[in-house]
C-alpha cells in the first residue's frame, strides 16, 4: 500500500484541497482555520476523538456542508458550485448508510447504475455474492453488516476515483471491518484511485493508511505522511532520584505521563534532544523510542493544551 | 410508584403532558365558543369553529396514544421493547395502554357528544363503540404492522373512513333499515371485532416477548405478503432522472393513489352501492369521488413537500444529497411525480365513475342537473367540459402536492410550518366563510373593485416573482415548466368561464362581477415562482 502511495507521481494536482476551511455550529467551532491537501493515489486516514470535527470535514468535501469561511475543491472544483461532477466521481460511505430500507438488494444496485457512467455491474455482482447478499432480501431485512456490505457495494462498483469513508467500522464485527480494509486496499493498490478514511480504529488507520490528519476540537493537529508522523513523536521515559510531585516541565512536550520518580514524554522529535532533556531535568533516561500510534493519538487528544507539534500543513 | 399500571400511565403523562393540555385547551374552547352562541348570526361560525376544536382535540388524542418506540427517537415505531424486561405480565402490557386509550377517548366523546350529536339521527352510544374501536384498531395496527412503517398511517386512516362509514349506514336508504344496517347489529359486530383485534393483537406481542411464535410469523408473512406485491424493479433504468423518478415514485409518489383507491373501494364504493336506489345520494356521491383526490392531496401534498415523506426530519437525506444529479434535476422529478400521481388518482376515480355511473347508480337527478348546466351548449362544447373537468381536477391535485415544495425544500422548519399553517387557515376559512364571501364582497361595489385590484396585484406579483425564482435556472427547465403553467392556466381559464356561464344563473347575486375575478384567480390558480424557488431552497438545504 505505502509502496503503491509512494510510487504514485506526487506531481499530480491533488485530489482535494481544503483551505483556511472554518465552520462553526452555534457559538462552537466545528472546523477551525483547516488547511489540507490529499494526494491522489493514497490512503488518507482522519482520525481525532468524538466531536473533533471529522465527519464535519467529509461533508464539505462531499459537498453537504458549505464552506462558511476558505475554500474547498475537489477534484479542482467546488462541491458545492458543481455537486454533479464532483459527486459522479465519489464513492461515500458512512458510519450508518442510509439506504433506502423498502429497497431490495439489487433495485439498489441497479438504482445506481445509471448515475455512475463507470458503474461495473459485473465488479457489483461479484462483490454481493462474495458478501452473500440475497438480490432480492429488503434492506431492512438486512443485519448492520449485511447493510455496511451492501453501502459499500453501492460506494465502490463505480470504481470511484475518490472513495470517502467515514467511520464505516464502527459497531461491525471484525469480519465485516475485513471487508472494507480490503475494499480500500483494493482500490488504491488495483487502480491507484484515493481513499479518505476516518475512524476510531487506530489499528485499522495505521494498517492501510499513507497519510494521517488529526484533528482535536476541530483544529487541524498534524497532518503527514504516517511514517513521518511516527518517526516525529517520540517516547522518552526518565527516571528521577527524587519523587516528583508535579510534572516535569518540557517545552516541546505533547504529553506528560507518571508519578513519583517514573515520567514518560510523548514529543516531537525534531524540537527535543532526549539526553539534553535528561540533563535539564536532572534525570536518567531510560527508554527512548518511537510513539506508538495510539500514544500518539492520546497525546494530542488528551495532552497539555500545548501547540501542536507541527503547524497544520499541506501536504503536497 | 405504587404499581407497574401506574408507573406505566405515568410515562404517558410525562411524554404527553403538552399535548394533553392542549386537547384540554382545545376542549374548553369549543365547547365555550359552543355555549355561548348557540343561535344568532354567529352560530353557524360557532358551529365550525367548535367542530374544528372537537376534531383537532381527537387528532391529538390519538397522537397521546402513539404507544411506540421509534429507533429514531420520533414518528412512528414499534412496541416498546424495552417493557418487556419489567416483571408485567404481556397481557398487561397490552391491556393498559388500550383501555386506557378506550377510557380517554370515551371521556373526551362525553364532554364533546352534545355538540357532535345535536341534530344527528346516529345514537351517542353507538358513535361511543365506533371511538373505542378506532382505538383498538389504531393501536393493533401500530404494533402488529410495524414492519409496514409509516404505510400505517395510511392503513389507519382507511380505518378510519370505514368505521365512519360504518356510522352512516343506518341512516342510508332504503329506511327503515335491515336488520344488519340496524345501530344494534353493526354495534356489536364492531365490538366484537375490536374483541377478535385484541386478542390478536396481545397473543402477537407476547409472540414477540417471547422471540417469536406462530402467530408473530403469520402476521409478519402477511406483511411481507403484502410488501412482496409491489412489482420489484427488474429493468436497468437509461438515465440517472429515470432511476430517480422510480425512486420519488416508490417512496412517495404511490401514497395519494393508494389512499384514493382506498376510500373509493373501502368507503364510496359501499356507499354507492347502498345508494344505487337513491337519486339524491347518487349526486352526493358523486359529488363525494370528484372531491376525493382534491381533498387527499391538500395533507398528502404536505408530506410530500418534504424531502422525505414519512420523516419528520426536514434535512436532504445523505442517500439523495450524495446523488450526482444537481437540484434543478432533483425538483423537476418530484414535480413529474406529482403530475403521475395525480394522474393515477384521477385514473381510478374515472375507473370508479365508468363502471358506477352506468351500472350502478341512480342518475335521474344528475341526468336533470347535467340538462340544464349544458343547456345552450354544442356537442363539442360538451365533450370539451367532459374533458375539462378532469383536468381541471387532475391540475388542483397536482397544485396541492407540488405548492409547498418551496418550503418543505428548504429545510427550514419554521418556514415549512408558515406554509402548512397558512395553508390551514385557508381551508379553515374556506368551511368557515366559503359559501358566504361571494355575497358579502359583492354587497359593495367598493368592496368588490377593492378585492379585483387586490387580486391584479397579486397576478403581478406572481409574475415577478416568478422572474426571480426561474433566474439563473436551466432554460430547458423554464420552457417545459412555463408550457406546464400555461396549459394549466388556459385549462382554468376555460373552465372557469364555461363553469361559470352555468352557475351564474343560480346565484342569488349579480356575478358577472365576478368573471374578471374568475379569469384571475385562474392565473393564481398554477403555482409559478413557487416552483421556482423550490429549486433554490433545494440548493439550500442540500448544501448547508
Amino acid at each position: 500500500m505505502r509502496d503503491h502511495a509512494a510510487g504514485h507521481s506526487h506531481s499530480s494536482p491533488p485530489v482535494a484541497v481544503v483551505t483556511n476551511l472554518t465552520r462553526s455550529f452555534g457559538g462552537k467551532k466545528a472546523l477551525n482555520d483547516v488547511t489540507l491537501a490529499v494526494p491522489p493515489g493514497c490512503v488518507f486516514g482522519l482520525v481525532g476523538e468524538n466531536g473533533a470535527g471529522k465527519s464535519t470535514l467529509l461533508k464539505h468535501l462531499l459537498g453537504l456542508w458549505r464552506a462558511e469561511a476558505g475554500t474547498v475543491k475537489v477534484f479542482g472544483r467546488d462541491p458545492v458550485a458543481d455537486p454533479v461532477s464532483v459527486l459522479g466521481r465519489i464513492g461515500y460511505l458512512s458510519e450508518q448508510p442510509e439506504l433506502p430500507r423498502w429497497m431490495r438488494v439489487a433495485e439498489l444496485l441497479r438504482y445506481m447504475q445509471p448515475f455512475y457512467p463507470r458503474w461495473d455491474q459485473e465488479y457489483a455482482e461479484q462483490l454481493r455474492e462474495q458478501f452473500g447478499l440475497e438480490p432480492e432480501a429488503r434492506i431492512r431485512t438486512l443485519s448492520k453488516g449485511q447493510h455496511a456490505r451492501l453501502g459499500l457495494i453501492a460506494a465502490e462498483a463505480h470504481r470511484p476515483d475518490l472513495l470517502i469513508l467515514d467511520e464505516p467500522s464502527s459497531g461491525l464485527d471484525p469480519i465485516v471491518r475485513r471487508d472494507i480494509l480490503e475494499a480500500i486496499i483494493r482500490t488504491v493498490t488495483d487502480e491507484g484511485r484515493t481513499v479518505i478514511f476516518s475512524s476510531h480504529l487506530l489499528d485499522e488507520v495505521e494498517r492501510v493508511s499513507d497519510y494521517l490528519a488529526m484533528l482535536h476540537r476541530g483544529t487541524l493537529r498534524f497532518c503527514a505522511p504516517l511514517d513521518d508522523v511516527k518517526t516525529r513523536h517520540r517516547r522518552l521515559s526518565f527516571h528521577f532520584e527524587r519523587v516528583q510531585t508535579t510534572p516535569p516541565k518540557v517545552p516541546a512536550a505533547i504529553r506528560v505521563d507518571g508519578a513519583g520518580w517514573d515520567w514518560t514524554i510523548i514529543c516531537d522529535a525534531d524540537r527535543v534532544h532526549p539526553t539534553a532533556v535528561a540533563q535539564h531535568l536532572g534525570a536518567t533516561l531510560v527508554e527512548d523510542t518511537a510513539a506508538s500510534l495510539d500514544e500518539i493519538f492520546i497525546a494530542h487528544a488528551d495532552g497539555a493544551p500545548t501547540p501542536a507539534v507541527n503547524e497544520p500543513q499541506a501536504v503536497n | 410508584m405504587r404499581s407497574p399500571t401506574t408507573a406505566l400511565l405515568w410515562e404517558v403523562w410525562r411524554q404527553h403532558r403538552w399535548t394533553i393540555g392542549s386537547i384540554a385547551a382545545l376542549t374548553f374552547a369549543g365547547r365555550l365558543i359552543d355555549a355561548s352562541y348557540t343561535t344568532g348570526p354567529a352560530a353557524d361560525e360557532a358551529s365550525a369553529v367548535t367542530t374544528l376544536c372537537g376534531m383537532f382535540a381527537f387528532l391529538l388524542l390519538f397522537s397521546v396514544f402513539n404507544y411506540t418506540d421509534a429507533e429514531s427517537g420520533g414518528g412512528l415505531g414499534r412496541f416498546p421493547h424495552r417493557l418487556f424486561t419489567l416483571p408485567v405480565s404481556s397481557l398487561r402490557l397490552v391491556a393498559i395502554p388500550v383501555f386506557t386509550g378506550i377510557v380517554a377517548i370515551e371521556f373526551l366523546y362525553l364532554v364533546w357528544a352534545e355538540p357532535f350529536s345535536r341534530g344527528g339521527s346516529t345514537s351517542p352510544l353507538f358513535v361511543a363503540i365506533l371511538l373505542a374501536a378506532l382505538m383498538v384498531f389504531y393501536l393493533a395496527v401500530l404494533w402488529t404492522c410495524a414492519r409496514a412503517g409509516s404505510l400505517r398511517l395510511v392503513i389507519i386512516g382507511v380505518i378510519a373512513a370505514a368505521l365512519f362509514a360504518v356510522g352512516l349506514l343506518p341512516s342510508f336508504p332504503p329506511t327503515p333499515a335491515p336488520p344488519w344496517r340496524s345501530e344494534i347489529f353493526l354495534a356489536a359486530f364492531v365490538a366484537g371485532l375490536a374483541l377478535v383485534t385484541f386478542m390478536l393483537t396481545w397473543t402477537y406481542v407476547a409472540g414477540v416477548r417471547a422471540g417469536g411464535g406462530s402467530a408473530h410469523f403469520r402476521l409478519e408473512s402477511l406483511i411481507d405478503w403484502i410488501s412482496e406485491a409491489q412489482p420489484a424493479r427488474r429493468r436497468p433504468f437509461a438515465t440517472p432522472a429515470g432511476a430517480h423518478f422510480w425512486y420519488e415514485w416508490r417512496a412517495s409518489g404511490t401514497v395519494l393513489p393508494a389512499l384514493v383507491g382506498g376510500v373509493v373501494l373501502l368507503v364510496i364504493a359501499p356507499m354507492s352501492w347502498l345508494a344505487r336506489t337513491d337519486a339524491q345520494y347518487t349526486l352526493w356521491v358523486l359529488i363525494g369521488v370528484l372531491a376525493t383526490p382534491i381533498v387527499l392531496a391538500l395533507p398528502v401534498g404536505v408530506a410530500f413537500s418534504k424531502p422525505t415523506f414519512w420523516s419528520e426530519d426536514l434535512g436532504v437525506p445523505a442517500f439523495v444529497a450524495v446523488r450526482p444529479l444537481s437540484s434543478q434535476d432533483l425538483v423537476a422529478i418530484k414535480v413529474k411525480v406529482a403530475s403521475a400521481s395525480a394522474a393515477l388518482s384521477w385514473l381510478l376515480v374515472l375507473v370508479f365513475l365508468a363502471v358506477w355511473l352506468p351500472l350502478g347508480a341512480n342518475l335521474e337527478l344528475v341526468s336533470r342537473l347535467a340538462t340544464e348546466f349544458l343547456r345552450g351548449h354544442s356537442t363539442g362544447a360538451v365533450y370539451g367540459l367532459a374533458v375539462l373537468v378532469p383536468v381541471g381536477g387532475m391540475l388542483l391535485t397536482w397544485r396541492s402536492l407540488v405548492s409547498h415544495l418551496w418550503s418543505g425544500l428548504s429545510g427550514m422548519r419554521p418556514l415549512f410550518l408558515a406554509s402548512v399553517i397558512s395553508l390551514v387557515a385557508l381551508v379553515t376559512g374556506a368551511i368557515l366563510d366559503g359559501g358566504r364571501l361571494p355575497n358579502w364582497l359583492l354587497r359593495d361595489p367598493v368592496r368588490f373593485a377593492a378585492l379585483l385590484w387586490l387580486v391584479a396585484v397579486a397576478v403581478i406579483a406572481k409574475c415577478s416573482l416568478a422572474v426571480y425564482a426561474w433566474r439563473g435556472l436551466s432554460p430547458r427547465y423554464l420552457r417545459a415548466y412555463l408550457l406546464i403553467w400555461l396549459t394549466g392556466t388556459a385549462t382554468f381559464v376555460a373552465l372557469g368561464i364555461v363553469v361559470w356561464g352555468v352557475v351564474r344563473m343560480y346565484l342569488p347575486f349579480d356575478a358577472d362581477r365576478l368573471r374578471s375575478a374568475v379569469v384571475l384567480l385562474a392565473l393564481l390558480a398554477v403555482p409559478l415562482a413557487r416552483v421556482g424557488l423550490a429549486q433554490s431552497s433545494l440548493t439550500r438545504n442540500r448544501h448547508r
